[in-house]
């Protein structure tokens, strides 16, 4: 029965790969936090929404990146609150939920934000970053955009995060408005993440709008996508969840995808980092340039190729 | 004049008999005893009732063993296990399982097609094991309930064994020693076993109508039809290459029996597996181990025992009470002899009952010149391949089906070793019924 049994672990493999989940398997969650002055309103919200929309013990991880321009910012007149006093604040906001703080995490003045950022992965697992965009413009010099950077803190956590430890990231405009209406998705193929209808009901809020756009997909693709979205209806219909799914005809490319869709502070562009396109995180940062949008950048699950 | 040697020998083919019936030990292990001690008395001089060796000399010891057979079973046990790994087979269970989904029904075709055409072409081992796994994950992926599926595939398994020589051991002892070429064999077997399919899924669509009647719920097939079959496959250049090969050597098969030179089926196979390794380029180690070994020196074993046996004329005693049945009735003769087969195979291993079939048909053909080789062929094959559906021990695939739906959770999903005789022994009556009627359509058609 050996061989039965490989047979049948191989089967299951390939059958659990493409059943869909309706929770992302979520339980660290890294926010990161810049200077800006509103961040207890950016924290609450956050933890407010994945603690609500993610069942299981949920454990969020701070890292106020800023200490390390400590003295820029003082140089520049921009009051850094401390972290400590900072999640105090929060936590009374939720009161009873001491647990939800789970790590707090100081750095020193040694290191830059992404040092920090990838020692806090290394140590512990992290299932998702949570970056607000543009992170710390305004004073430092080096996390400025251009028309080729989102600063290096974000160009360095797409490239090295996203693609290399394949963690997925999100990217928040500091004014990310309390509910989500437009999540739009690239689908750049169809082995999509088994776990897309979990994302799509982390985030969309009720009569949320979700569009589907095909990157160049052969048609047999596009059939088993015009599927993966009446799957979608189905579950969330199971779910009770009132969002609408439609696909967008054409074809889209992840530059006109990224920099061409319309920025809202309640909208979300989701798409997928392809390990095997070597120019993708590039293309990414370039693209998300032009257009500061809400994104979710999701990498290639662990099992595909 | 008795000898030492042919008083011995009949005691140890006993013996041997009795181990394999009662599995008191590994069937290969007491084959292969028994065979040396028969061996060691039969090179013996003065052996044999004529004052010469039973076996005189290494040819007439490879006359006996039918070295085509072995060659036949090395040869594609070695390709189905190096085509295996790269994912070709996977690949082929998960598009049709895809293809059929929808419906219970369909689902019930594809899949009992699927596993008889890989048991008559490849190898019927490798066919409950792979379709059946597919099946267990599709079912549950589907919520359907696999236990009529899986028997039906065992069931399937062995009417795939009953249609082509290379199909199963039976078939091979059988072809083998008759030296009967592939398209023959399959044009005599191929319309028995495709009305024999026609009639047990019709059965078997009634014998579960609740279950299939539940029907699959549009979205878990839906979720079915997400499932890239692309992803079962391990090495893409080996899967073309395996893809190439098996039909080469399938091929190869039909057209030997038309080729003015006389090529064994043996050594297509040995071709076959050997430009499969090479050619897909995988660890020859690894490969080797994959050959069913032991069925090689079980056979090997039981050839040499029954082979004695026959040359001590010990099988005549067998064969006399189903001659006085054929000369009373030449077709109520053939026809009680595909029951008896069954029967027999039901209970014991098919692989001695074919081997001791075959002498008895040398000696029922050596006796009765009228007597219809074609109908008394597929009357054996057709009860030998048969016989293994009527108990869960019947045949290799019955006792696969069994471990895997014991595997469920679930006590509807499971079956009794009594369940699958009640199920096994309907069908496998109405196949024999049909399989009578078929011996009378060659009787009547003098064929």
């Amino acid at each position: 029965m050996e061989d039965f049994d490989s047979a049948l672990d191989r089967f299951k493999k390939v059958f659990d790969n493409t059943k869909l989940i309706a929770q992302p398997k979520i339980n660290n969650i890294l926010i990161v936090l810049d200077e800006t002055e509103d961040r207890e309103n950016f924290i609450f919200d956050f933890v407010q929404r994945l603690n609500d929309r993610l069942t299981g013990k949920v454990s969020f991880m701070f890292l106020l990146a800023v200490r390390s321009y400590f003295m820029e910012a003082e140089r520049s007149n921009i009051k850094v609150k401390t972290l400590s006093e900072l999640l105090e604040r929060v936590k009374t906001r939720f009161l009873g939920d001491a647990d939800l703080f789970d790590v707090i995490f100081f750095p020193d003045q040694e290191k830059t934000p992404y040092e920090r950022i990838s020692e806090i992965i290394e140590r512990r697992k992290v299932d998702l970053v949570i970056i607000p965009v543009p992170f710390t413009s305004g004073f430092v010099e080096e996390e400025q955009q251009s028309k080729s950077s989102l600063g290096v803190t974000i160009d360095k956590v797409i490239e090295k995060v996203v693609l290399d430890q394949k963690i997925p990231i999100l990217l928040v405009r500091k004014d990310f408005g309390d509910s989500l209406k437009h999540i739009s998705i690239l689908v750049r193929e169809t082995t999509f993440r088994q776990d897309i209808l979990g994302w799509i009901i982390t985030f969309s809020d009720e009569n949320a709008l979700i569009n589907l756009y095909p990157a160049d997909l052969p048609r047999k693709e596009l059939i088993k996508l015009n599927l993966l979205v009446e799957i979608i209806l189905e579950n969330l219909k199971e779910l009770s969840s009132p969002i609408n799914i439609e696909i967008k005809p054409g074809e889209y490319s992840l530059n006109y995808f990224c920099s061409q869709e319309i920025i809202e502070s309640n909208s979300l562009i989701i798409f997928q980092i392809l390990r095997e396109s070597q120019e993708d995180s590039k293309t990414i940062i370039s693209a998300l340039c032009n257009q500061l949008n809400n994104t979710l950048i999701l990498p290639q699950e662990q099992n595909r190729k | 004049m008795s000898t030492f040697a042919s008083i011995l020998i009949p005691i140890i083919f006993v013996i041997t008999l009795l181990l394999l019936i009662f599995e008191r030990t590994h069937k290969t292990l007491a084959a292969m005893f028994g065979a040396g001690l028969s061996l060691l008395l039969a090179i013996s001089p003065g052996s044999g009732v004529d004052g010469n060796a039973i076996i005189p000399d290494i040819e007439h010891l490879l006359e006996i063993v039918e070295v085509d057979l072995l060659l036949i079973i090395i040869g594609i046990t070695l390709m189905v296990a190096v085509a295996r790994n790269t994912g070709i087979f996977d690949y082929i269970a998960i598009v049709i399982l895809k293809k059929s989904g929808s419906n219970p029904y369909t689902l019930l075709i594809a899949l009992s097609l699927l596993t008889m055409l890989f048991s008559a072409f490849l190898d019927a081992y490798m066919a409950i094991l792979l379709v059946g796994s597919v099946t267990l994950v599709g079912c549950e992926a589907l919520e359907i309930n696999p236990k009529p599926y899986i028997i039906a595939e065992a069931i399937f398994g062995n009417l795939g064994g009953t249609m082509t020589r290379i199909a199963s051991p039976p078939n091979l002892i059988i072809g083998g020693h008759f030296d009967i070429d592939f398209i023959t064999f399959l044009l005599l077997t191929a319309p028995f076993v495709l009305i024999s399919s026609i009639i047990t899924l019709f059965l078997w669509s009634r014998l579960f109508r609740n279950e299939f009647d539940k029907g699959i719920s549009k979205s878990n097939y839906k979720e079915v039809l997400l499932i890239d079959e692309n992803a079962v496959i391990r090495d893409p250049r080996g899967f073309k290459i395996a893809a190439i090969v098996l039909i080469i050597t399938i091929i190869g098969f039909a057209i030997s029996s038309f080729l003015p030179l006389h090529l064994e089926l043996g050594y297509i196979a040995m071709a076959g597996g050997f430009l499969m390794v090479g050619l897909v380029g995988e660890d020859v180690e690894h490969a080797l181990e994959k050959v069913e070994w032991p069925i090689v020196f079980f056979l090997i074993g039981l050839l040499i025992i029954v082979g004695i046996a026959e040359r001590l004329e010990l099988l005549e005693l067998l064969a006399a009470p189903i001659e006085v049945l054929i000369n009373t009735n030449q077709l109520g003769g053939i026809i009680g002899l595909t029951w008896i087969n069954a029967l027999a195979s039901a209970v014991l291993d098919n692989v001695p009952v074919a081997s001791i079939m075959t002498s008895i048909m040398d000696t029922l053909i050596e006796h009765n010149q009228e007597l219809s080789f074609n109908s008394l062929l597929v009357a054996v094959v057709i009860g030998t391949n048969l016989g293994g559906n009527i108990t869960p021990i019947g045949s290799a695939s019955t006792v696969q089906a069994i471990s895997i739906l014991k595997r469920s959770e679930k006590p509807e999903e499971r079956v009794s070793f009594i369940e699958f005789m009640k199920l096994g022994s309907f069908v496998t009556f109405f196949q024999l019924v049909l399989g009578s009627l078929y011996l009378l359509l060659f009787w009547l058609l003098k064929i």
